[in-house]
């Protein structure tokens, strides 16, 4: 090799080196954004720079991001017990649908960072997809004559996964029934009660004087005031509870989210889970309104979300955590139209004490259900705190928070009729689910 | 039949018939009229030793004039001038006819300087002038035992050479102490001596020669220290005298020569003095090169062309010792103020080789070079227009011997336009692309064209290869569907960058376009196959490059490469769907369409490279490093995106 040869290799080397040293600083110091190949589905944004949180292992290829995916959705799969689960694709009998749709995997119809092809709930299949394997469904129900695939999920009938309220059984059971229910009300939390026996005695309830900072800490007596007036306060919660480092005593004056996980470790974990709390289960930086793709009040941007974003300390107060918190940063038509709207009024009658308890309708009684579980042998009441749990697609609401309410016929109409979700639920639904009616009809010819 | 006012040349050697040929040039109409004291046709003058020794024959050596139509030249033999009109413009030859005249060029020449050597008119007493003396010369040349010859110049050396045609036994003799002492320093002269003696030819230097000794036929010569060199042949090359007396008979200015202004002005504003026979500046040359710039000027300027001499750059080349002998512009070191001047040197006698750069403030201005030395008609360009060079340039030249590398002096055609090429006739690189472009194809058609390569020939070689493989097939085939594709290409990558990417389709019902760009083994498929054929298209590179892959020819490789790409261009499509993508996808795709870029622009320059003149056809070597370096980016981003495919 001449001279001039090996000059131009070297030069070709450094022009590489130019390249990759840069890319591999970066890489090393953690940021792959030049890997990023294109903008991330509304439900990954936030932690798209976090990539291991899915790309676990390098190289692990399908599989592995198969687990991540199941990881932090696979609970959720099973709760809303998917209708098309991996176990009715791994039957030998199926094996010919997965030619069209490989089932298996999240993956098959949700891909990530490809924005151009990117649907609602992040399917990235097209719309009509139902059709790869339901072709020939109006053999199976007549009545599914002449509809087009792309009604399938679009309609308000069916969800590829969540199937809880979307089953003839369930719709049967609830057919006929009002607008409004007879006892419309949503049960109360009961975390103090729940609280005292895990306990397993009664605290006594503090006053603003039983305060156990330590002397070095210096007290605003507005603070002892609020949180001598708060539920903590009621539940014998003092100072030094939720301040102090339980191994090095160590006063810690602004305690995150795992120290209110000591006794709110449900709340916290759906926190985490949603988007509101998301980053910070990926160790990021904690979200804030200015990194939302949603319309938020610019004033907020900076706002930095954490436990006591909404539950403002020292007063923890929920009713405020309920409405006035949410409506400090959302500042879309539906959360602005929520004054105007019956529950609002609900909300304020309640408020007023005009209405018995769980008569008002908050944000977070739709957006953050009371769920019921067992706890402490017994029927625990608590929030679910991933806000994101029931949304998309709405009908994962009918289940758990309308049909507190309302009937089912009003509830999947209402959700169908997206000038009412604007207006927030400000009038009668204008649109008309069919399947109620042609469960009923199935129900009557099979009688027959 | 009398021509109106005619120009007359004085004078049949080359300085005189490259006056003829100028004027004839410059101005077909203009009458002339040559007058030639010889009887032979006009000659060329610097190959009478190439006729003794027998390497060329008369007829080679002939530069008839019958190019020129004889109703506007007439050419006068054996017809002296004898005596000049100034007053009338009237000249008086030896035949006593008169001849009026509108200007006039004295290309008299010169005589050998004969010494003032007791004996110097005995039988067997030569000189090496014109034609006739060298027939008389050939024909003693077969009788001649043992010649000496006076002188140990150019003229000198190339005798003594010739005169071994028959093995005779030769010595050369030199009052100074050194050869060529006029053209090269004490070392090239040691060196150029050590290769004389081992051309047994003897050399006597540092002693004149006092006495010619012998009755009526020479048979020895006395030295100054008293020794006699017995020989029967005496040879006198010391050194040349001008031709002045008619100048002088007319009254002009004449000091050792006839004096010329920058004009080539003698002090008659309408005669004219060119060659061996003019001194301008108070200098002779005794070169044939400065005597053809001085025709060239006298010329332009009888023609109404301005045109100013200003000196020349004396070179000479001696070819006899089979090496070449070479030495350009100022090198006598001693003449040289060391404040000013830098001498380098490549001093190699195993080698044979001694090379020597003079710079004045980094401008070259004298070379000396003993020994083959690729580069000499370049350095000589050089040395004439003093150029600048780099510092790497004299790191190399000392450490190889060697200023430009190997490359940049093959090509000829990549030589400065200003580059002399025929040092002789003074003719340009850039005037021989000039003709080769007007469809000249052999070295013979170049010469007739311009004159180059017409005197001593050596630039031959460089005027074979500023013709390269032209003349033979062209270098640029496909010339057609070169442009066709490149406009193509083009097309199709002002689409890619215009368009918008391809729409993914609403329904999974009928055929789906879309799974190119959704099912990853087809995406793996479409993006092998655009690495593969990227890489078969790249080999190209190695053909152009590599002595020991031949495989097809360059232009048919070239065919192959433009019509891949096509395919590629469609891969692309296939693979992106006219999707730039994002952050690095989107780097590789930007790069990727700035080698498609590089390619096209390429693409077109090949496709018109034959209505290129050689000067613009370097340009498609640029197109195509443009082309290369575009695409060095491109490995390591494709690495970096296929890691991240399988990464993540």
């Amino acid at each position: 090799m001449g001279m001039k040869a090996k000059l131009k290799w070297m030069y070709w080397g450094g022009v590489s080196l130019l390249i990759l040293v840069p890319v591999a600083i970066a890489w090393l110091g953690g940021d792959k954004s030049l890997f990023l190949p294109g903008a991330s589905t509304h439900g990954h944004y936030q932690i798209e720079m976090a990539c291991s949180a899915c790309h676990k292992d390098g190289f692990g290829g399908g599989e592995s991001l198969q687990t991540s995916c199941m990881d932090c959705h696979g609970a959720e799969l099973k709760a809303a017990r998917d209708s098309h689960p991996k176990s009715k694709f791994t039957d030998p009998r199926n094996a010919d649908r997965l030619e069209m749709i490989d089932a298996r995997y999240c993956m098959s119809c949700h891909v990530e960072h490809n924005p151009q092809v990117t649907r609602n709930m992040g399917v990235t299949l097209q719309d009509d997809f139902c059709f790869q394997c339901h072709a020939d469904i109006a053999e199976d129900r007549p009545s599914h004559k002449g509809m087009e695939f792309v009604s399938c999920a679009n309609g308000g009938c069916h969800n590829y996964h969540d199937n809880t309220a979307l089953y003839e059984d369930f719709l049967l059971a609830h057919q006929n029934e009002p607008a409004i229910q007879a006892h419309p009300q949503i049960p109360a939390t009961n975390t103090l009660e729940i609280y005292r026996a895990m306990l397993g005695y009664q605290p006594q309830a503090l006053t603003p004087q039983a305060a156990n900072a330590p002397d070095y800490v210096k007290v605003a007596a507005n603070i002892e005031k609020d949180w001598g007036h708060s539920q903590h306060a009621v539940a014998g919660v003092n100072c030094n509870d939720c301040h102090l480092d339980q191994q090095s005593k160590v006063w810690i004056n602004k305690p995150g989210q795992q120290l209110c996980a000591q006794c709110h470790q449900s709340q916290v974990d759906g926190f985490l889970e949603g988007k509101h709390g998301m980053r910070l289960a990926q160790g990021l930086s904690p979200m804030t309104p200015g990194m939302a793709r949603q319309p938020m009040h610019t004033d907020s941007r900076d706002k930095q979300l954490s436990c006591m974003s909404c539950h403002t300390d020292h007063r923890f107060n929920v009713q405020q955590a309920a409405v006035e918190s949410c409506m400090t940063c959302h500042n879309d038509e539906h959360t602005n139209n929520y004054k105007q709207s019956p529950h609002y009024e609900l909300w304020k009658k309640e408020q007023a004490g005009m209405l018995p308890a769980g008569s008002g309708v908050s944000c977070a009684s739709c957006h953050m259900p009371r769920e019921t579980h067992k706890a402490q042998g017994k029927q625990a009441v608590t929030v679910q705190h991933n806000q994101n749990l029931n949304l998309r697609p709405n009908e994962k609401m009918i289940r758990g928070v309308c049909l507190q309410c309302h009937g089912y016929e009003f509830s999947i109409n209402a959700l169908a009729d997206d000038a009412l979700k604007l207006n927030n639920f400000n009038g009668m639904p204008k649109q008309h689910v069919e399947s109620m009616k042609m469960v009923q009809q199935r129900q009557k010819s099979k009688s027959k | 039949m009398k021509l109106q006012d005619p120009i007359i040349v004085i004078g049949t050697g080359p300085v005189g018939v490259h006056c003829v040929q100028q004027i004839h040039r410059l101005n077909p109409q203009q009458a002339i009229i040559l007058y030639g004291l010889e009887s032979h046709l006009p000659y060329n003058r610097i190959k009478l030793t190439s006729l003794l020794s027998g390497k060329e024959q008369q007829p080679d050596l002939e530069t008839p004039l019958d190019e020129i139509d004889t109703a506007v030249f007439q050419l006068k033999l054996a017809c002296a001038v004898v005596d000049i009109d100034r007053q009338n413009k009237i000249i008086t030859d030896s035949h006593g006819q008169q001849q009026s005249y509108s200007s006039l060029i004295l290309a008299t020449g010169s005589r050998p300087h004969i010494p003032n050597i007791p004996g110097v008119d005995k039988q067997g007493v030569f000189t090496l002038r014109d034609m006739d003396h060298v027939q008389a010369l050939m024909a003693r040349q077969i009788r001649s035992r043992r010649t000496v010859i006076l002188g140990g110049g150019l003229l000198g050396l190339e005798a003594a050479r010739a005169m071994q045609r028959y093995n005779t036994e030769v010595i050369v003799i030199d009052h100074l102490p050194r050869l060529m002492s006029r053209q090269l320093d004490e070392r090239g002269s040691k060196l150029l001596t050590s290769m004389i003696y081992n051309l047994n030819i003897r050399l006597i230097l540092g002693y004149g020669v006092t006495h010619i000794n012998g009755d009526n036929q020479v048979k020895s010569i006395s030295l100054r220290n008293g020794k006699e060199v017995p020989c029967d042949t005496v040879i006198i090359a010391t050194g040349i005298q001008p031709i002045t007396e008619l100048a002088r008979s007319a009254g002009l200015a004449v000091a050792r020569g006839i004096k010329i202004n920058e004009l080539a002005q003698t002090s008659d504003e309408n005669i004219y003095a060119a060659g061996e026979c003019a001194e301008y500046n108070k200098t002779l040359y005794g070169l044939v090169a400065p005597g053809l710039e001085q025709g060239s000027v006298a010329v332009h300027n009888i023609l109404g062309k301005k045109a100013v001499y200003k000196g020349s750059t004396e070179a000479t080349r001696l070819k006899v010792v089979g090496k070449t002998v070479f030495s350009v512009g100022m090198v006598d070191e001693e003449l040289l103020d060391k404040n000013f001047y830098q001498v380098i040197r490549y001093d190699h006698p195993e080698l044979n080789l001694y090379r020597k750069l003079v710079f004045k403030r980094h401008r070259l201005v004298g070379a000396i070079g003993v020994g083959d030395w690729h580069e000499i008609s370049r350095i000589q360009e050089a040395v004439t227009h003093q150029r600048m060079l780099m510092p790497w340039h004299k790191k190399s030249f000392e450490k190889k011997g060697f200023l430009w590398n190997r490359q940049e002096n093959d090509d000829v055609n990549k030589w400065p336009a200003s580059a002399i090429i025929c040092s002789c006739k003074g003719i340009r690189r850039g005037e021989i692309s000039g003709v080769i472009a007007q469809g000249c194809q052999s070295a013979e058609a170049v010469s007739k064209a311009c004159g180059a390569s017409t005197v001593c020939g050596n630039c031959r070689p460089l005027v074979e290869r500023m013709l390269g493989d032209q003349g033979k097939t062209s270098r640029f085939p496909y010339s057609k569907p070169f442009t066709l594709l490149s406009l193509l290409i083009a097309f199709a990558t002002v689409l890619f960058m215009l368009m918008p990417a391809i729409a993914m389709q609403e329904s999974v019902q009928g055929f789906n376009y879309d799974e190119l760009w959704r099912n990853g083994v087809l995406k793996q498929i479409s993006g092998y196959s655009t690495i593969a054929l990227a890489g078969l298209i790249s080999i190209i590179s190695i053909r152009k490059r590599s002595k020991r892959f031949r495989f097809l020819s360059l232009p048919v490789w070239r065919l192959l490469h433009i019509s891949l790409s096509v395919l590629i261009v469609l891969l692309l499509l296939m693979h992106t769907g006219l999707s730039f993508g994002e952050n690095l996808n989107q780097y590789l795709m930007l790069s990727f369409l700035a080698v498609i870029g590089g390619g096209v622009f390429s693409g077109l320059m090949h496709g018109m490279a034959n209505r290129l003149s050689i000067g613009q056809q370097k340009w498609l070597n640029k197109s195509a490093g443009l082309h290369l370096l575009l695409a060095w980016p491109l490995p390591v981003l494709l690495s970096l995106h296929i890691f991240s495919v399988y990464y993540f």
